[in-house]
């Protein structure tokens, strides 16, 4: 018998190899280097995923593996269409919370807009006056449900990789993972468990009620930036 | 009923049977320090050696865990750890993790070769890695010890946190082949702060990530 930790969701095409990335901390030592900071513009995904984590269809091999994947876009099409009429941007949202929550660290946070297709962290950074660029990749958000049933029901989930790179030599000074819903038991990410109040039994429960389903992305977005912005405030 | 699947339901009884009786109950938080002696300061002649790129260092607190007593009366159980000489900075991590529901709300002090408190840091710098609390730091050649200790004001306090997840069983179908089930589950985890649990330590060099 073994937990999947990471299988369930990289099956399901998120990019987390980069997750098993050692955690670099910031130090009050490193940071006091750092007044302004370049927020490149973060990588996201084409659009949001809705996880069914365990299926029967898994215990059928590739034909099953094609029935979810099939009922998986159905899904995701479905879920990016509540956005959309919602007028819920996923990208704006989650960057206006980061460079909020970067300012109120006292950081002078300068825009950078990039084209990024790949999702991983950039090789190269916009020249630019600033101390040190802050590359986040999304690596995937939505909703994620353990398995079927009202017992498992689909909450809201954010996977985010963040590092500081220094721009004068190019160093990486803080490199982590934040997971929003605690999905298997991690050792190399961050996790912040979901909010129990927010869930769905059942996928139909979800796009049924599109006000909480947004609400449900909201605090997971204010969790995830707040968490990720205090990666940029050490303690020590 | 088919011969594979009555296999395949009495592999999964007779797993489930043997791993029912290997369970052990974990012992339950221990939430004072009440009734143990307690020494005004720390004892580093119990201090344990790390060394750099070496196995993380596991510590079990139970009851003969020492406890140290600060001058304003408070009580923390503690591990002490003798850091790695170097002339660079270098990786620290501490873990704090769960037996059963007790968890060490663990607070860490940086020390000089004297014993002297260079820097600290309480429960709320840690972050959850799962059911772990975790923090890693940047550790300074002039900072010699680590001093690991149960924070005092936590005690009995805690929380619970969600916790989804997938277990894969495989069972045999006694044909040369296996059945993989996937079965997800969701658990509300209670944690309760106490002086009992596990610490994990381990020093490494700074990665070279680009």
């Amino acid at each position: 018998m073994r937990i999947v930790v990471w299988a369930a969701l990289a099956a399901l095409g998120l990019a987390l190899a980069g997750c098993a990335a050692p955690e670099i901390p910031l130090d009050k030592v490193t940071a006091s280097q750092v007044k302004t900071i370049g927020l490149v513009t973060p990588r996201f995904p084409n659009g949001p995923d809705v996880i069914l984590a365990s299926s029967i269809g898994q215990s059928f091999g590739l034909v099953g593996a094609l029935i979810d994947a099939g009922l998986k876009a159905t899904r995701d099409s479905q879920f990016q269409s509540l956005l959309q009429t919602q007028n819920f941007s996923e990208p704006d949202i989650f960057t206006q919370r980061l460079t909020d929550g970067l300012k109120s660290e006292g950081y002078n946070v300068v825009a950078l807009p990039v084209a990024r297709d790949q999702p991983d962290f950039l090789h190269q950074y916009p020249p630019a006056q600033v101390d040190a660029y802050f590359d986040v990749v999304v690596a995937g958000y939505g909703y994620l449900s353990a398995g079927i049933g009202s017992s498992l029901p689909y909450r809201p989930f954010i996977l985010v990789r963040a590092r500081l790179v220094k721009a004068q030599d190019s160093s990486v000074l803080m490199q982590d993972a934040v997971l929003y819903n605690n999905f298997g038991n991690l050792k190399n990410v961050i996790t912040i468990p979901a909010d129990g109040t927010t869930g769905f039994p059942d996928f139909s429960a979800l796009v049924a009620d599109p006000p909480n389903a947004i609400k449900g992305m909201q605090t997971a977005t204010d969790k995830t930036t707040e968490t990720v912005g205090k990666l940029l405030a050490p303690a020590l | 009923m088919s011969t594979v699947r009555f296999r395949v339901l009495a592999a999964a009884l007779l797993a489930s049977l043997s791993l029912a009786g290997c369970a052990v109950a974990p012992p339950p938080p221990m939430t004072t320090l009440d009734g143990r002696i307690c020494t005004p300061a720390p004892d580093f002649t119990l201090s344990h050696p790390l060394e750099l790129g070496a196995r993380a260092t596991i510590m079990s607190f139970d009851q003969n865990t020492p406890c140290w007593q600060s001058a304003e009366g408070k009580r923390s159980a503690y591990v002490l750890f003798t850091l790695p000489n170097g002339i660079e900075p270098y990786l620290l991590s501490v873990t704090s993790a769960p037996i059963g529901q007790a968890l060490i709300a663990p607070h860490l002090y940086l020390l000089d070769g004297l014993g002297n408190k260079l820097r600290d840091a309480s429960r709320d710098s840690f972050a959850f890695h799962g059911s772990s609390l975790s923090m890693n730091l940047r550790a300074y050649p002039n900072e010699r010890y680590l001093l690991v200790a149960s924070e005092p004001d936590t005690l009995g306090g805690g929380g619970s946190q969600l916790r989804d997840g997938v277990v894969v069983t495989n069972y045999s179908t006694g044909y040369g082949g296996f059945v993989s089930i996937h079965t997800g589950f969701e658990q509300n985890q209670n944690y309760v702060y106490a002086v009992n649990g596990t610490i994990i330590v381990s020093a490494e060099p700074i990665p070279k990530v680009n």
